[in-house]
This record gives structure tokens, sequence and C-alpha cells, in this order.
């Protein structure tokens, strides 16, 4: 007999499978592909090659390519839409990491029924109905609202402040909306948290400010990543706030496009705003994972 | 008291006091939203008296009742979509290797990881090209792709946890992949698949951005509904359905939380039972 | 028991560009207990999850009772699996995961009933039916995951490394139990194991593997006292190995030339030749040592140190090229003093001379004939 050729042969070979294990690949597999692939990766392609298209008269689409659209985003007007929207984004994003990652070290301290607990009872009104939740907000902090009245009837104000249809009202709004949410990655990374690094860095003698901001902060960071992508990427791309509580003297990136859509009908300078807001987030996504970030916790 | 229990006793004071603060800014809009339910005014901006006649109102509304069944019906049906495909998908993608395997897996993730209008837009732009006329079924597509994400995501989470070979051993022992799939892999991952199907059904129920890209001018869901009035000013109306529905929500945690309970009674009795086997 | 119950026929498996399974035939006899022995990576799982269908061979035949099964379902084949970390159901009792099997065949439920129930009692876990998983110890999760795979009558039984996750008290437990389990039921059993003593207490033949290739497969006597290559001297028991060439060869023994010195061994290859590489490789109890050269040896060393370790004395010697050398005597008294200088040699017959790497996986058909003859003496021995 002679002996077999031991060189390693040149070519990758492909797992073997048997007829049924294909088909059940067939089966479990197919689904997801052909839906991710018509309804993610394909409309994506065209929203790409929309944006490099131009508008003709009533709202018609002329099939030749220019970066005029790109062109048209930084320019002045649209330009400071998109500085509102990140303005906005980056309160609303700011403090929700500052109200919520103490109330997630606070779950985490919890016995798990009483945290879980508390985590329900945190996101049931978005759960319901956030949009008309939201608009509580109006009935609260317009002229001769709740909030006015109040303040007014204890003295603390003799004339109603003007809470309603600007930054503030937007960016509590956004809180309102976005907040809940991104507790929970920041405080499954608190509580992942191994407490002996804490002791030990008390022990070693570094005080309660130090060991948080040398050891806690540093070790939740992940967490803190998630629950920062978790609040602005909807947030910018949000209009419906914007509207009810912005009064439309606000204007985020989120309305811009959806009036390309509708009043105003350009719908490549629609798709190459898309584009650019899905370009930013993306890079943020990336970063994310670069520093370790887990797209799961996204979810 | 020495000085490390009062510190201890200080760090809870705050806690609490901050748990209370923030349930205040989560639940006094919650609680506007339920009172204003009662506001005998047309348009819901200023109180002017008590009244219930917006829940009489609302169990007469066909309109509204129209719209809220069209919107559980879309829910409905994006959920048990997302599930299937997701759920497949999760168990399917986890070994797979065929060409782009690792593409179609990474792009699943699109949905939650750009803002929704993009995904509205695009999929706005498909249709528009494939001639597909708007209306419901261009909502549950809309709707099923933005949920598919978080239905592989909380299943395949389960499956990391799940020990790979015991689909082997069925094999093994003579079940064919399906009765597998549904006696061994399902049970382990039943419950990813319910809080993913939960939580997409809970988003599609509150989502306006997708549905009111795709949808036609016939076809309206309860957010659209509500978005629509928010410059004339949301009727009572509304915050009374709201309201109905965020009371059967708690209702429902409520009943988790007692059958919880009860479980937990339950094997504790069992394990105390145990204990006393010999060994 | 000379029907072959399992063959593997030119059986080849490649992972992309790695070849895992080189050109592998193997008999696995009606009734033995085999085991497939080597060092991690080596490729005994891959052969035993292509027995069970988890893999399908890039090319070649396997056969379960003279039938083709190489592309059939692992549901399809008579052969039934214990997995390293038992793969018990966790949604399921104990009694429900050894019924599993009956329950997807249909079988009516009170003989499913009654054959679990004597299944749980001949792996001693009778009345346990009712647990749940969670609540078994190690040792009592691995008699389920045996009776589960027992319950469907399998013309084999495969185990990949069952005893892995026990603690060394249990584990020589359970060896014994497995043994009389087998003997009872007279049922083939293919068992995975990297730990050698576990192949040769509990094996009626052993197949060393190493890079892919089945080196040797034989009774363990043999595989023990007979190495057919360097690999098999080197991983079964401790051995020292010297790369040689062949001086010259008669009736007797072998005359080998090493970097230390001379030495003469034997070897049960007839094709080695004067002037051929080859290793030659000696126990360390079974290596002697004088002040003068004997005839035929001439490996000097330097004594370095001995050691005590309870049942024996090892001792290190520094060979003239550099190579440590160990020596193992029962017996304190017989050890030399570190720093003095000796002579090593041995009954020839316990120095053997190997090629250094072995072809006799080619001719498969000496190997099973040898396997038959040995097993008797196998089983004589045992008794």
């Amino acid at each position: 007999m002679k002996k077999k050729d031991m060189q390693p042969k040149p070519k990758a070979r492909r797992d073997k499978k048997t007829a049924k294990a294909r088909l059940a690949s067939i089966v479990m597999n197919g689904p997801i592909t052909i839906w991710s692939i018509l309804f993610i990766i394909v409309p994506v392609i065209i929203l790409a090659v929309m944006s490099f298209m131009s508008k003709g008269p009533l709202g018609i689409v002329v099939y030749k390519p220019t970066l005029e659209n790109y062109r048209n985003i930084f320019s002045s007007m649209y330009f400071n839409v998109i500085k509102e929207s990140l303005i906005i984004a980056f309160w609303t994003t700011v403090l929700t990491i500052l109200i919520g990652y103490p109330f997630a070290a606070i779950m985490a301290k919890m016995k798990a029924k009483t945290s879980s607990l508390f985590m329900i009872l945190l996101m049931i009104p978005m759960w319901v109905s956030g949009l008309v939740i939201i608009y509580s907000f109006v009935i609260l902090f317009n002229q001769s609202g709740i909030l006015n009245t109040i303040l007014m009837k204890i003295g603390l104000i003799s004339k109603p402040l003007n809470m309603l249809y600007n930054h503030f009202s937007v960016t509590v709004g956004m809180l309102y909306m976005f907040m809940p949410f991104s507790v929970l990655p920041m405080y499954s990374s608190i509580e992942k948290l191994d407490p002996a690094l804490i002791e030990a860095s008390k022990d070693l003698g570094a005080g309660p400010v130090r060991t948080f901001f040398k050891v806690q902060l540093p070790l939740t960071a992940p967490g803190i990543f998630a629950a920062v992508l978790l609040t602005f990427i909807p947030c910018i791309g949000y209009y419906m706030v914007t509207d009810m509580l912005g009064g439309g003297t606000n204007m985020m990136i989120g309305n811009l496009i959806y009036r390309q859509f509708t009043i105003s009908r350009n719908w490549p300078f629609g798709a190459a705003l898309a584009m650019v807001l899905a370009i930013v987030i993306l890079l943020m996504v990336w970063i994310y994972k670069k520093v370790g970030g887990n797209l799961d916790d996204l979810g | 008291m020495n000085r490390r229990q009062k510190k201890q006793k200080a760090a809870h004071i705050t806690a609490t006091i901050y748990t209370v603060l923030l349930m205040i800014f989560i639940y006094v809009p919650v609680a506007v939203m339920i009172v204003y339910s009662f506001n005998n005014s047309r348009v819901n901006m200023v109180w002017s008296g008590f009244t219930t006649k917006y829940y009489a109102m609302l169990f007469q509304d066909s309109e509204l009742w129209g719209i809220f069944g069209i919107t559980l019906l879309v829910a409905l049906l994006a959920t048990a979509l997302g599930v299937i495909i997701g759920t497949l998908g999760a168990v399917g993608l986890k070994d797979a290797k065929f060409p782009g395997s690792k593409f179609i897996s990474e792009s699943i993730y699109f949905p939650i990881v750009i803002p929704e209008i993009v995904l509205a837009v695009a999929l706005l732009l498909l249709f528009d090209a494939t001639g597909m006329k708007l209306g419901f079924g261009t909502i549950v597509i809309g709707n099923t792709t933005l949920i598919l994400p978080y239905v592989y995501i909380t299943v395949r989470a389960r499956l990391v946890g799940m020990d790979p070979s015991i689909e082997e051993a069925s094999l093994d022992l003579g079940a064919d992949r399906f009765y597998t799939f549904i006696h061994i892999t399902l049970p382990a991952i039943v419950p990813g698949v319910l809080s993913g199907a939960f939580m997409s059904f809970s988003l599609v129920l509150d989502e306006l951005i997708v549905t009111s890209f795709l949808t036609s001018a016939e076809i309206t869901t309860l957010p659209i509904r509500v978005y629509s009035m928010v410059k004339k000013g949301v009727s009572p109306e509304i915050n009374a359905l709201t309201t109905i529905i965020f009371a059967v929500c708690m209702a429902g945690v409520l009943v988790y939380l007692i059958r919880d309970q009860i479980q937990m009674r339950k094997i504790r009795k069992e394990r105390e039972a145990e204990a006393k086997w010999p060994a | 028991m000379a029907k072959p119950i399992v063959s593997m026929i030119n059986v080849e498996k490649w992972y992309g560009r790695n070849h895992v399974i080189k050109n592998c035939n193997l008999n696995i006899m009606e009734g033995e207990f085999l085991t497939l022995l080597g060092p991690s990576g080596c490729g005994k799982t891959t052969t035993l999850r292509m027995i069970s269908g988890f893999e399908l061979p890039t090319s070649g035949i396997i056969r379960v009772e003279g039938e083709s099964v190489e592309k059939k379902e692992p549901y399809e084949r008579d052969v039934n699996t214990v997995f390293q970390n038992y793969a018990l159901f966790p949604n399921m009792n104990v009694f429900d995961n050894v019924a599993y099997g009956l329950k997807v065949k249909k079988v009516p439920k009170d003989e499913i009933a009654e054959r679990v129930d004597k299944m749980l009692k001949l792996v001693q876990l009778d009345g346990f039916g009712k647990r749940r998983i969670n609540q078994m110890s190690g040792g009592q999760k691995q008699r389920v995951a045996i009776a589960r795979a027992l319950i469907n009558r399998p013309k084999v039984l495969l185990l990949d490394e069952p005893l892995g996750a026990l603690d060394l008290k249990l584990r020589k437990q359970m060896q014994i139990e497995l043994k009389r389990l087998q003997r009872k039921l007279g049922i083939t059993f293919v068992y995975v194991t990297h730990d050698q003593e576990e192949a040769l207490t509990m094996s009626d033949r052993i197949a060393v593997i190493n890079e892919g290739v089945i080196d040797q497969i034989d009774v363990p006597q043999k595989i023990y006292n007979h190495p057919a290559t360097r690999f098999v001297a080197g991983f079964i028991g401790e051995s020292n190995i010297l790369d040689a060439v062949v001086l010259g060869k008669n009736d007797t023994g072998i005359q080998v030339g090493t970097e230390a010195g001379n030495a003469i061994g034997v070897s049960d290859d007839e094709t080695i030749e004067t002037g051929d590489a080859v290793s030659i490789a000696v126990r360390p109890e079974d290596t002697l040592f004088s002040k003068e050269r004997q005839p035929g040896f001439s490996i000097r060393g330097v004594v370095k140190d001995h050691v005590f370790v309870g049942n024996l004395v090892k001792m290190m010697v520094i060979l003239n090229d550099g190579t440590e050398f160990k020596i193992n005597r029962f017996n304190e008294d017989d050890m030399i003093e570190p720093g003095q200088v000796i002579y090593l040699y041995w009954e020839k017959e316990k120095g053997k001379v190997l090629k250094t790497r072995s072809l006799v996986n080619t001719d498969s058909h000496r190997d099973i004939k040898g396997g038959d003859e040995d097993e008797e003496e196998g089983y004589a021995a045992e008794a």
C-alpha cells in the first residue's frame, strides 16, 4: 500500500454536511438572510444612491449624480439645524448619564428582586405610551400650567416662567423619553463590578472620590458608553419631542429629514441628511466596538 | 452609633431621597396624564372640572377602536414575524458558515445602531423604487425590520448560555432536527424569545417614525392619531385610553410579581423537603 | 468476537486547511473496549464524532455492522454517545432524560417506565427518577448520561472523556464501574481519553493517535512493552529516548550509535537496515548502570542528583552530549552519589529501536489480526 501524500492541499475545503443538515440550515437562515438583504441592506444601498441624485421640479427625482446635496448640508441654514440637534442630543445625553448613573449604582446595591421592580417602574411609562405622557409636559409647563400655577401660589415667582417651547422643555422631554432605557446597561456594568476591587482600592488608602474615578468609573465605562449611544442615537433622529415641546421654534435633524419627505419633497436631500446622520452614528458605534463594547448591550 | 454606621445611614437616606425624586420625575407626567383623562375640556391644556364622559365616549368611539385594532394587529403581526424570523435566525446563524453569514449577522444590528428615521427613509425609498403601495403591508414590514434585532439579541443571549452539546445529545438519541428544535432548543431559549416578543410588541404599539413614513392616508395607528392631535391639543379621550392601557400593564406587572412570590415560596418548600431526604 | 462492528476505511478529515485525520483505517471489534488515546488536538475526538455522525469525513468509508453510515445523520446511526460534560437536558428530570431516546421512538408509555427503571437500577440510581438535573452531583450526572445513552440499546457506545470532570477518587471508582457495565452488557465501548493510566486500566485495546495518525493499536501490555513508534514510547509511561543510527544488525539485536555513545536494542520492525536513522527508547526502571563499560554499550554519564518520591527513587544522569537520562529504582541503597561517573546499559530486549515515524497505519490488516490474538491474552491477564 502506498503512503498517501501528506502535503496540505492548497485549497481550503468547505465543511461537509448531509443534505438534511443543509436543509435545516436553509430553513433557519433563509428567512433572516432574505429579510435582512431585502429590507436592510438593499434599502440602505438605495438610500446611499438617492443621496447623490438631484431634485427636479415638483419634487421629482432626477437621476443625475451630484454632490450638491452634501454641499447643501454644510450651508449655514441647515448646518444650524445640525448644530442645534447636536447640542440638544449632547445635553440630553450628559443629563441622562449624570442622573441615570447614580440611580444605576443605587439599584446595583439593592436586592435583585427590588432592583428589577424599579427597572420595571422606570420603563413602564415609556412602554405604555411615551407620546401621550410627553404631552403631559405641555400641561405641566405652559404659561397657565400646573407648574407655573404652583410656583406663583407659593410666591416663588411673580409672573409665569417661560418653560415651554424652548431648549429646556425639549431637553426635559428627551430626558424623560430616553433615560429609562439607558439605565439598564449602566446598571448591569456596575452590578458586574467585583466589590473586592472597590474594597481593595479603599484598603490601599484611596478615598471614596479617588476610588470612584480611578476604579469604578473606568471599569464601568463600557456600560456608560452603551448608555450614551442608547440616548444619543434615538435622540438625534427623534422629531416628535421637538414638535410637541419645541413648538416649531427648535428644529432637529429628524424634523429636517421628515420635512424633505413631506412638505419640501426633496427626497435626495433628505437621503443625504439621513446618510450623514447614519455615518456619524456608525462612527460612534465603531469607536464603541473598538473600546470593547458589545452591540448586544444596545438591544 | 459610630462614624461608619452614621456614614452608612447617611448614604442610605441619600439613596432613598434620590430614588423618590427620580420616581417623582417619572410619575408626575403619568399622574397628570391620568388626572387629565377626567378633565372636562375638549382641548386638554387647562383643568376645567371633573368628568368621566371621555371614558364613556371612548367606549362608543368606533373610529378610535378601529385605530386601536389596527395598531394591535400591526403589533401582533410584526411581533410574530420578528419572533419567528429572529429566533430561527439566531439559532441558525450561531454556527452558520455559509459565505456572507457574518455580514448578514452584522447587518441585523443595523436597525438599532442607526436612528429609526434613517431606516424609515431607506424603506420608503425601497417601496417607492419597487412600486409597492404604502399601507398596512409596508407598516408591518417596517416594524418587523425594526424589532428583528431585539428578538435576535435576546434569543442569542440565551443561546450563549446554552450547552451546545445538548442539541447533539438529542440527535444522538435518535431525534431529528425538528424534534430537537421543539423539545430541546426551544425550551432552553424560551425566556429569551418571550422577552424579545414582549419588547417587540410594546415597541411596535408605540412606534411612530417608521409607521408614519410607511403608512398611507387610509391606515392610521394610535401613535399617529395621537401625534396628529399634538398641535390642536390631545383630547382627554386619548388620555383615557392610555390610562386604561397603563392600568392593564400595571396589573400585568402585579400578577407577575405575585406569581413570582408564589413560585419562590414553592421552591423554598421543595428545598426544605429535600434537605430532609437522605443524600 | 472476531467480527468488526465499526470499520473506518481510508478516512480523511480536513478542517479548512487543517488535515486532522490522515488516512485512518480502524476496525473496532464486537464487544471490545477500545480506547482512543492521544494528547489534546490529536484527532481522537474528531474520530469519535465521525463515528457518531456529528462530523462527516472529507473522504473515506465508515461502516457500522457492515452498513455504510458516513453520509447518515447522527439520529440514523445505531451508536450512542456519552458526552464530556454529560450534556443532560436541563429542562427535564432524570427519568425524562433517560426516557428521551424511547420517547423519540414512540415506545409505549408502560414499556418506557419499565425500561427506564431497569436502566436506573443498572447505573445505581434507583429512585432518582424525579430529581432535577441541577440537584445531581457530578458522579450522578455521569450515571444519568450513561443510562440515557444505553437505553436505546446501541451497538456501540461512544464515550468522549466522560470522567474528565470528576475528581480522582470518583474517577477511579467510575473506571471500575464502566468496565463492569461493559462486561455485563457486552456492548462495544469506544472510549476517548488523554489519560494513559485510564486507558491502560480499562481497555481491551488501545489506539494511540498522534497528529491525526494511529501510531499503534494493540492490547495495553503490548502498547506499554512494545511501543511501535517513538511517540508511543514517549507518551505511554516514562521513557528515555535517544536519536540514533543503526550500526549493525544480527539475529539477537541491533547495534546503534547515539551522540552519547553506543547501545544495543531490539525491534519488532523487520524493515530496519544498517544506516537507518532511528530512536532507541528505554524505560527508567529498565536502565542498569555500573562503574565499568559493558559489552556493546558505551553510554557514559555523570550523576546529577536523585530524589525520593515515595515508592521509588529517581536518579538523573547527564550524558556526554548533555541529554538528561532518567533512572528509577525501588531501593535508595542502589543509588550513586551525585558527581560520580557511570556507564549505562540494559538487557537488549529492553532497548526498543524505533523508526522515527511508523508506517504501521498503512498496514491495518496486520494490526487487526494482531489485535485479535492479543485480545485473548488481554482478557486472560485481567481475569
